[in-house]
């Protein structure tokens, strides 16, 4: 496993032992309160905050974590400790899928640096829209006329396009230490392209085939 | 301790069948009746006195008491009346079910008439709770108040709620709703004793469940699964019961069962295998003799005799059954299993279409599938089986008997939450996804289907007029994209809110699932920082007021109706143990202290007293068991006098 962040060891306030996570106490089991708005997603797994992770290693932190404070575990006998449970479950939920899936993981990451946010830069290479429109067309005739060779054609060239998108991603986002702002927002863009691929997989319906997003 | 921590009962609540079994040492067990069998089928008939008769006795006496005789209510559980009409549900149903009256508007409950009574789906799902519950009091011979209860994985809100209300109606704390198909991976994976090819089988996993951390130095105390090795297993649950059918793809590892995806349909089972041929028969009586076979007792019948022919069919290829119809005319009919077959592929097609989605959404491929596991009585249905192994490229597992495989895996959940067993640990997801109705009817979505629970998605709100105080929320469960084809949750309506300019309050709404998959709203006015009050009218649904009056009304009935008879069993086993006690007094009370033998003659003058003067069944128990744990030393004393008796014969 990657190293702990770089911050000092937290000592838990219950047994004093140093805990792996700020969300709860590994040793005793003692619950921390939640933080105004969330916890740092990578420092919640003790990890250090680079887009490439050891997906093992963070699966099975989180499993660790679960056993720790999921409510069926961590309510305590009369419950008593059930809402803080649940709130630091669904925390750790919420941060396990930001890490776990690369497109969120880059997204939280242009976040920490920055942005800019969705919200704020909507720009797309200028081909990808014309496109999308072909793919969409594509998709349409094909599901109309119940075609599906040429939906897993599509399918097949989507899922190569999407590929293209999360190498970009993946080497933007491993950038981001520079702080260069060109560096962000060629990210924002990629990341803007990869969910119109997202949206047209979606649109296929399932066949089986494996690894739809990767 | 002992007596004083409550026991967790877990029950599989089916939509022909319920079972309940219980977990301790040596693990889950489902209990039966005298002749073994532990399904009580989810049937009840409702007497001309009033009386209610629950399982193979009301299904029994079905075709005589056709309007009056409730079965498949787990199909109304949750819906509204509206939509079980506009499906065609309630044609099927010899009962009459009505639209109950509600004051407030968008609301809409279904309720079953029986004579002058309105019954809603979770008062009837509560009488078969509450036998199950009798049962499990009767065997372990205890009070029993908290339970664990599954339901279909793709059961939405409004279903769950709906569970659970039956449960608290049943006067039961439901500790936790469970999938149906996450309770028979736990059952199959934690090792329960069952019977395999007729041999006992030793308490070990079915499924191979294993793992070790994948670094050596992860700082994890938790050395329960740190031994084996380190593979894990993704196993597909394929659950079709009698009304509905799930399918969950899950990984194994550590000792957690990690729910990866789920899918399914919650109007598809054997029910709808029976219709098949309920249908055909109709069709051709009335093709052959112009007879419109439809009146509520030869509906109840022909649903007898359609699964049974089913069930044969099953075994043999083909079934012959024949109808009289009176004045002569005799309906005969041979079904053949590839005729069967032909009906029920279309059935069987959607099944296999939601394990592509589910599949899909897992991000699994068949061919990464250690495992498949067939639950519920259905997956006997020999095209289902074949169907399953082509999909999935293996020969499905059944090692545990298909129609009690859930109830042990609720038993042993809810021995995880009772603390007796801390090895495992379940991590599902949601099924549908969640979110609001936007301005021009669009569905908002909040949070993915098949997102890990518990999880919570907030939302900013605000006013559309100078002035406003209350905003109302429209809360949608589903996948499409516009609002009217989701299933709606409710009308949240925040009050409260301090009046200002149009758009300036700030509310923050949280919406949390919790490990439920139950939906949990609140809200706070950022401004003030202050919780805003929220009202919830459930759509489908019952207030708390609701179910608190309905537990009431049934405890009442209860009363009435069943704990009759276990009074008369209580008092009559007092008499015994009292009796019995001053007997070992005069024999043996010399050996006791004074004090000690004054106090025991108090407690039997305490609980004849009570068994006189006391009407609450549960609390006669308890003070039964209490006086029993009191006088443990005398029977000690009694016993060894006995055995020094017998020794000083032998010596002579």
């Amino acid at each position: 496993m990657s190293e702990p962040a770089s911050t000092p060891p937290l000592r838990c306030t219950e047994c004093e032992n140093p805990m792996d996570s700020p969300i709860a106490c590994s040793t005793c089991g003692a619950l921390s309160q939640m933080p105004a708005d969330s916890f740092d997603s990578y420092e919640l797994f003790g990890i250090k905050r680079e887009y490439d992770i050891d997906p093992r290693a963070l699966h099975h932190k989180y499993l660790c974590l679960s056993r720790v404070i999921h409510p069926d575990l961590a309510s305590g006998e009369a419950g008593q400790q059930r809402s803080q449970s649940l709130n630091l479950s669904a925390e750790l939920n919420r941060a396990y899928d930001t890490l776990r899936d690369p497109v969120a993981r880059a997204e939280y990451m242009l976040s920490l640096a920055g942005g800019p946010k969705s919200s704020e830069n909507k720009t797309v290479p200028q081909e990808l829209l014309g496109q999308v429109l072909g793919f969409r067309e594509e998709i349409e005739d094909a599901r109309a006329s119940g075609d599906t060779a040429a939906l897993q054609a599509v399918q097949q060239q989507l899922l190569g396009r999407r590929e293209t998108a999360l190498t970009r991603i993946a080497e933007l986002a491993r950038g981001l230490e520079t702080g260069d702002l060109q560096n962000r927002i060629r990210l924002r863009e990629q990341l803007n392209t990869v969910k119109y691929w997202n949206n047209l997989l979606d649109q296929i319906p399932p066949t089986g085939l494996a690894g739809r997003r990767g | 301790m002992g007596d004083t921590t409550d026991i967790v009962i877990g029950i599989d609540l089916g939509t022909t069948h319920s079972l309940v079994a219980v977990c301790d040492e040596s693990g889950p067990r489902v209990l039966r009746d005298a002749t073994g069998e532990g399904r009580v089928p989810s049937c009840l008939t409702f007497g001309l006195d009033g009386k209610v008769t629950v399982g193979w006795e009301a299904r029994n006496h079905a075709i005589e008491n056709p309007t009056s005789t409730v079965f498949s209510i787990k199909r109304l559980m949750g819906r509204g009346f509206d939509e079980l009409e506009h499906d065609g549900e309630l044609a099927q149903l010899p009962y009459a079910v009505v639209k109950r009256a509600s004051s407030e508007t968008g609301r809409d409950i279904p309720a079953v008439r029986i004579g002058d009574r309105l019954l809603t789906p979770p008062e009837i799902s509560a009488v078969i709770l509450r036998d199950l519950k009798r049962r499990a009091e009767t065997q372990l011979g205890r009070a029993v108040r908290k339970a664990v209860i599954t339901v279909p994985a793709y059961f939405d809100d409004g279903q769950r709620q709906a569970t659970r209300d039956a449960g608290r109606i049943a006067g039961l704390e439901v500790l936790r709703i469970v999938n149906e198909p996450t309770a028979a991976a736990l059952a199959y994976g934690l090792g329960v004793r069952g019977q395999i090819d007729g041999q006992e089988t030793k308490t070990q996993p079915l499924l191979k469940l294993s793992g070790q951390c994948s670094t050596s130095d992860c700082g994890c105390p938790h050395s329960a699964h740190h031994d084996a090795d380190s593979e894990e297993s993704t196993i597909a649950v394929y659950d079709l019961g009698g009304g509905t059918f799930d399918i969950s793809i899950l990984r194994l590892v550590e000792g957690v069962f990690e729910v990866l995806s789920t899918h399914g349909n919650t109007r598809l089972g054997g029910d709808d295998f029976d219709r098949q041929i309920i249908h055909l028969v109709e069709r051709e009586v009335k093709q052959q003799f112009g007879l419109d076979i439809q009146s509520p007792a030869t509906r109840q019948a022909l649903r007898g005799l359609a699964e049974n022919v089913k069930i044969r069919l099953s075994s043999e290829p083909s079934a012959s059954f024949e109808i009289d119809l009176g004045s002569n005319r005799v309906y005969r009919r041979t079904i053949t299993r590839g005729e069967l077959e032909v009906m029920l592929a279309p059935w069987i097609e959607r099944t296999i279409e939601s394990c592509r989605h589910a599949l899909a959404d897992a991000r699994v491929d068949p061919s990464q599938i250690s495992q498949v596991v067939l639950v519920g009585g259905s997956t006997r249905t020999p095209l289902v089986r074949s169907r399953v192994e082509e999909v999935f490229g293996r020969k499905p597992y059944t090692a545990l008997n298909p129609d009690e495989v859930v109830a042990l895996g609720a038993a042993v959940q809810a021995g995880i939450l009772a603390g007796t067993r801390r090895d495992a640990l379940l991590l599902d997801v949601v099924p549908l996804s969640l979110g609001i109705e936007t301005l021009g009817g669009a569905m908002g979505k909040l949070i993915l289907r098949n997102t890990r629970i518990p999880c919570q998605a907030t939302e900013r709100f605000s006013t559309f007029a100078d002035g406003q105080t209350n905003v109302k929320i429209n809360v949608l469960q589903g996948e499409r994209e516009l609002a009217r084809d989701c299933r709606s949750l409710g009308m949240f309506e925040l009050r409260g809110v301090p009046p200002m300019p149009a758009g300036i309050p700030k509310i923050l709404v949280t919406f949390l699932i919790d490990e439920n998959g139950i939906l949990n709203v609140s809200a706070r006015e950022e401004r003030s920082g202050q919780e805003a009050g929220i009202q919830i009218v459930p759509t489908h649904g019952l207030t708390q007021d609701e179910v608190k009056r309905m537990e009431l009304e049934s405890y009442a009935h209860a009363r009435e109706d069943m704990t009759a008879h276990r009074l008369i069993d209580l008092r009559n086993q007092i008499t015994f143990d009292t009796d019995k006690t001053e007997q070992m007094l005069a024999r043996v009370g010399d050996r006791l202290g004074p004090g000690e033998r004054a106090a025991i003659e108090q407690a039997i003058r305490d609980l004849r007293g009570k068994a006189e003067t006391l009407t609450d069944a549960d609390a006669l128990h308890n003070a039964l068991i209490a006086f029993d744990r009191n006088t443990v030393r005398l029977a000690e004393l009694a016993i060894t006098a006995t055995l020094q008796e017998t020794l000083n014969q032998e010596k002579r």
